[in-house]
C-alpha cells in the first residue's frame, strides 16, 4: 500500500507541475525533503524511546493486566458470541489492550490470534464459505478506532516539530478515540440489526398468525437470560443515555437493537426499568 | 483544557519513579531494565522508519512544489469547511486509512509547515493518535484467517475513520481555544 501512495504521489507531482509549468522546482523539492527525512527521524530518536520505555516498564508493572480486568467485562459485552462459547474473548482482551498500550510489535500477532479465535468461533460455517462473522468484522472495525493511551509516534512527531506542549493533545485524543470505538461496534453491528428488524416488521406484518409465532418466539427467549444479565442491564442504562444526548436517532438504533432478537436479557431489564414509577 | 496538558506526563514520570523507588531492588532492577529494553525497541522504530520517510518526504516535497497539494485542498475545502475541518489536512486524511508510515510522513511535513500548536497542527495531531489505518487493518485481519467475504468491515472501518477526522476537529473546537 505504501508503495502506491508513494507512486501516486511522485506521478500527480510530476503531472501536476508540467501543467503549471514547475518541472524545475521538483528537483530542488526532492533534495529539500531528503534532508528533512534527517531532521524529523532525529526528533522523532529520543521521544520515541522514552515512551517505548515508559511503556515496558508499566507493563512490567502489571498495568496491561490491570487494563485487561477493566476492559473484559466491556469486551464481553461486544462479542456476546465468543464469552457464550468461551473463547476468543481472553485473546481479543489481549489484544486491546496491547493496542492499548501501543505495544506496537506485540499488538498485531496478538490481534491476529483475536481474529483466529472469532474465526474458530464461526465454526463450519465460517470455514465454508469465508463469510466474515459479525464479531470478526466488529474486531477489525474495532481496531480502526485506535485506542492508544500513549500514542508515542505522534508525541515524537509533535516533539520534533517543536511544539510547546506536545501532550496537549492528550486528553483529545482519549475523548474522540472513545468515542470513535463506541460508534465502530454501532457501525459494525448496524447492518444486522437493521436485518433483523426488517425480518421481524415482515413477520408482524405479514399476518396475526406469524405475529403470535414471533412473540411466542421472544417469550421463551427471555426466559432463557443469558448469564450476563447484570451486564446486560448496564448496557441497556449506557443505550438510554446515549439516547439521550443524541437524540431520537440512537433512540431507535438501541431500541432496534433491543427489540430485534438481541438475547432475553436486554429486554428483561428493560421491561424492569420500565416498571419502575 | 489546559491543565490536563502539563499534569499527565509529570503524572506518568512521578508514578513510574515511585514505582521504582519503592518496589524492591531485584524489582527495581527489572523494571529499569525494561525501560532500557523498550528504549532500545523504540529507537530501532525510529530508525525503522528512516528509509520509508526518506522516500515519503521526497514525495510529498515534490506534491507540495508541484502545486498539487494547493489544488487538492481548494477541490476539499467545500467539503471540509463544512465538516469544520481545515483544508491543509486534505491529503493527510486521504492517506490516513492506507498507510500509517505515510500518514506519519505527512503528518511530519504538515507539523513543519503550519505550527503543532496551530488549529490545523492539533487537528491533524488528534485525528492521527485517535484513527488507524482501515484499509490495511481489515486486509490484514481478513487475510490472516482466510475470509474471503469481508462484507461491511472496510466501509464501516472507513465510515469510523471519517467520523473521527470530524470529531477530532470539534473536540480541538471545543478543548483548545
Amino acid at each position: 500500500m505504501l508503495s502506491k501512495v508513494f507512486g501516486v504521489l511522485c506521478v500527480l507531482s510530476f503531472i501536476c507541475a508540467a501543467a503549471t509549468g514547475r518541472i524545475a522546482e521538483l528537483g530542488a523539492a526532492v533534495a529539500t525533503g531528503a534532508s528533512s527525512a534527517v531532521t524529523v527521524s532525529l526528533g522523532l530518536l529520543g521521544t520515541m524511546a522514552l515512551w517505548n520505555g515508559i511503556i515496558r516498564v508499566l507493563d512490567a508493572a502489571g498495568a496491561t493486566r490491570a487494563l485487561g480486568a477493566l476492559a473484559a467485562p466491556l469486551l464481553r459485552l461486544v462479542f456476546p458470541d465468543a464469552y457464550r462459547k468461551q473463547n476468543g474473548i481472553s485473546e481479543i482482551t489481549a489484544a486491546v489492550t496491547a493496542n492499548m498500550l501501543g505495544l506496537g510489535n506485540a499488538a498485531t500477532p496478538l490481534s491476529i490470534a483475536a481474529v483466529k479465535a472469532l474465526a474458530k468461533n464461526g465454526g463450519e460455517e465460517f470455514a465454508a464459505s469465508g463469510r466474515a462473522t459479525d464479531e470478526m468484522v466488529t474486531f477489525a472495525v474495532l481496531s480502526t478506532a485506535s485506542l492508544d493511551i500513549i500514542p508515542t509516534t505522534l508525541l515524537a512527531l509533535r516533539t520534533a516539530a517543536g511544539s510547546a506542549a506536545p501532550d496537549e493533545i492528550l486528553v483529545p485524543v482519549w475523548i474522540c478515540s472513545g468515542i470513535c470505538a463506541v460508534a465502530a461496534v454501532l457501525f459494525a453491528r448496524l447492518p444486522t440489526i437493521l436485518e433483523k428488524h426488517i425480518n421481524k416488521m415482515k413477520e408482524t406484518l405479514s399476518g396475526k398468525k406469524s405475529g403470535n409465532v414471533a412473540t411466542a418466539k421472544f417469550a421463551a427467549a427471555n426466559g432463557a437470560a443469558p448469564p450476563n444479565k447484570s451486564g446486560a442491564a448496564t448496557m441497556a442504562a449506557a443505550a438510554d443515555s446515549t439516547a439521550k444526548s443524541n437524540g431520537t436517532d440512537a433512540a431507535n438504533i438501541f431500541g432496534a437493537a433491543r427489540d430485534a432478537g438481541m438475547p432475553g436479557g436486554y429486554t428483561n431489564a428493560r421491561a424492569k426499568r420500565s416498571a419502575k414509577p | 483544557m489546559n491543565f490536563a496538558a502539563g499534569v499527565v506526563v509529570p503524572l506518568v514520570f512521578a508514578g513510574v519513579g515511585a514505582l521504582l523507588l519503592f518496589s524492591r531492588r531485584e524489582k527495581s532492577q527489572l523494571y529499569f531494565d525494561a525501560f532500557v529494553s523498550g528504549a532500545r525497541e523504540g529507537i530501532e522504530t525510529a530508525v525503522k522508519l528512516f528509509p520509508t520517510l526518506v522516500a515519503l518526504l521526497c514525495a510529498v516535497a515534490m506534491f507540495n512544489a508541484s502545486g498539487a497539494t494547493e489544488l487538492l485542498a481548494k477541490i476539499a475545502t467545500p467539503v471540509l469547511s463544512a465538516l469544520g475541518i481545515p483544508s491543509e489536512l486534505a491529503t493527510l486524511l486521504l492517506v490516513r486509512p492506507v498507510s500509517g508510515s505515510a500518514s506519519s510522513a505527512l503528518a511530519a511535513e504538515l507539523l513543519s509547515r503550519v505550527s503543532p500548536d496551530s488549529y490545523a497542527g492539533r487537528c491533524a495531531s488528534v485525528i492521527l493518535g485517535s484513527s488507524d489505518t482501515a484499509v490495511y487493518i481489515v486486509a490484514l485481519y481478513f487475510s490472516a484467517v482466510g475470509a474471503k467475504k469481508a462484507r461491511h468491515a472496510l466501509p464501516a472501518a472507513l465510515c469510523v475513520t471519517a467520523l473521527c477526522a470530524v470529531l477530532a476537529c470539534a473536540i480541538v473546537r471545543w478543548l483548545m481555544t
